[in-house]
This record gives C-alpha cells, structure tokens and sequence, in this order.
C-alpha cells in the first residue's frame, strides 16, 4: 500500500472518504495489515474519547469462529438456485399429474 | 447519532455474507461495547462473554437490520439488552451463582472472581493510554491541534480546516500523519500483549 492509501484509511476511519470509500473498503476487506492498524486507529480514537473498558479486548475469532458456523445454518446470500427448489417440486407433481392422468385415459 | 457511510456499506456487505466486513465492525465497535457492558456487570469476564455475545446476536440479527437507526445505535441496544438479561438471571439464580463460587473456590478454577478488575487488566488499558497521551505531547503542533480538534471536540475536517485556515486536503494529511506517529508508539505495545 502506498502512503495515499494509508492516508485514505485514516480518512475512512473518520467516515470523511465519500468518493473514494467503496474502493478503500475494497482494500481493507483484502489485506491483513490495513485491519490492523484500522483497529489501532480505532483504539487511539477510543482512548482519546475516553471510551477504553477497564480490560481490552479482542472478541474478533470467537466471533469469527461463530459468524462461520452461523453462516452454514442462516446463509445471508440469497443464492438464484433457492428459487429452483420449490419449482422442481411443483414440476415432478405436475407430471406425475399428467402420467395418472393420461394412463386413466 | 448520524449513520456511517463506512458502516453502511460495511453492513450491507455482511448481509450479503462477507465474513471479512462483519470483522472490520467487531474491530471498530469492540472496546465501545464492552465498555458499555462492563458499566452494566461490574465483571471483566462475564463482560467479555456479553461482548462476544453481543457480535453474534447481531450477526444473527443482521438480515432484518433495516438500517432506519445508526448501527451503532442497533448494537448498542442489543448490548443493553444482552447485559440487563444477564444481571436477570444472575438475580433469579442466586443459589446457582453461590454453587459456581463455592465450586470455583474448590477446585481453584476462580478465573470470574480473579479477573474483575485486577491489576493485569488496568495495567494495559493505562499503558495504552500512557503511550497515547505521551504521542501526542511529542506531536508537531499543527499535527495535534488537527487529530485534538477531530478526536476530543469531533470536528469535521471542513470545521478543522475553517479553525486552522488550511485546505481540507492538508487536515487529512495532518490528521493521518498524527495517527501514524502515535501508531508507531502503539503498535509495540500491543505486539508484546
């Protein structure tokens, strides 16, 4: 990354990139270094507000941990294939309709 | 409070099931909402479970999170919510609680009673804020005056660059340059935890 992109991640942090936010998004959803410091610059912004807890801490695997576990069982995506399901079902009724009905005929 | 544009969008991505975007709100929101719990159960470790518990209720919520109230705002609810449940049952037991300490007391498994507030704890919180505090002093003043003005009084950058007579590019570089002298100073620290 280079030091315009650093500076865009501070700027994001501030909620100050309009124009340029999806793609510094982008940026920090990819690399592991760019998380790290925007959870420092977060803890700095913390500390000066006064908002640090009496003990700090790092909920994220765990959360992570059962985010994952918690997407297997809710999927979040509505995938087009959810869709197909009901219909092949209405279709094996519908034609095994038409083969009663046509071998009663 | 106003919505975030970076939440918004950081939001809408975890709807759609990025694991990675959820992880930048627990990173940003993280020490906000134990803070908030731990004011609520006076308890370092069962705030941190609360916490955990708070990041996952969410996930699980976020699919009917309509965004018509900041996500900030949202969680925080359900921060409030998660920690007051938890003093409920803590109440409604007694008798179970009073078993766990006695048994804790036995078996020498005390981790609840040892870890509300001790020293280890405060400790790091002072460091960091001593590291902190300490960056900022040594900043140049202009590079101060800019991340005090954003930090502590919460100003836009258009504001800052009305009260410093500057052009908003050069308060987001001054800001930034701020953040990195005191990242420099931090980043040890927590490296060593």
């Amino acid at each position: 990354m280079n030091v315009e992109e650093y500076e865009q991640l501070s700027a994001l942090v501030d909620d100050e990139l309009i124009d340029e936010a999806s793609s510094a998004i982008n940026t920090l959803i990819d690399n592991d270094e760019t998380k790290e410091i925007w959870y420092r610059y977060h803890l700095i912004s913390d500390a000066m507000r006064g908002r640090l807890p009496e003990s700090i801490v790092d909920v994220t695997g765990a959360v992570k941990n059962n985010t994952y576990s918690l997407a297997k069982m809710l999927p979040l995506k509505k995938s087009p294939l959810n869709f197909v399901k009901p219909l092949t079902g209405f279709a094996v009724i519908a034609s095994m309709l038409v083969i009663v009905i046509l071998l009663n005929i | 409070m106003s919505e975030s544009i970076t939440d918004k969008e950081l939001v809408e991505k975890a709807k759609c099931g990025d694991h990675e975007a959820f992880k930048l709100l627990v990173l940003k929101y993280q020490q906000r909402i134990m803070n908030l719990v731990v004011r609520f159960v006076h308890n370092v470790s069962d705030a941190e479970d609360i916490t955990q518990e708070v990041f996952i209720k969410a996930y699980r919520a976020l699919p009917k999170f309509r965004g018509d109230s900041a996500f900030y705002t949202w969680i925080y609810r359900i921060a409030a919510n998660t920690a007051k449940n938890h003093l409920v049952v803590k109440f409604r037991e007694p008798r179970k609680f009073a078993k766990d300490i006695d048994e804790m007391e036995q078996t020498g498994d005390s981790d609840t009673l040892k870890d509300n507030q001790t020293p280890e704890h405060l400790l790091l919180r002072d460091e960091i804020q001593k590291v902190i505090t300490e960056a900022i002093d040594a900043l140049p003043e202009s590079l101060k005056i800019a991340i005090t003005l954003r930090e502590i009084e919460g100003l836009s950058y258009k504001d800052i660059a009305k009260v410093m007579g500057c052009p908003i590019g050069t308060v987001r570089s001054r800001i930034f340059r701020a953040r990195k002298d005191i990242d420099k100073e931090l980043k040890p620290l927590l490296e060593n935890e």
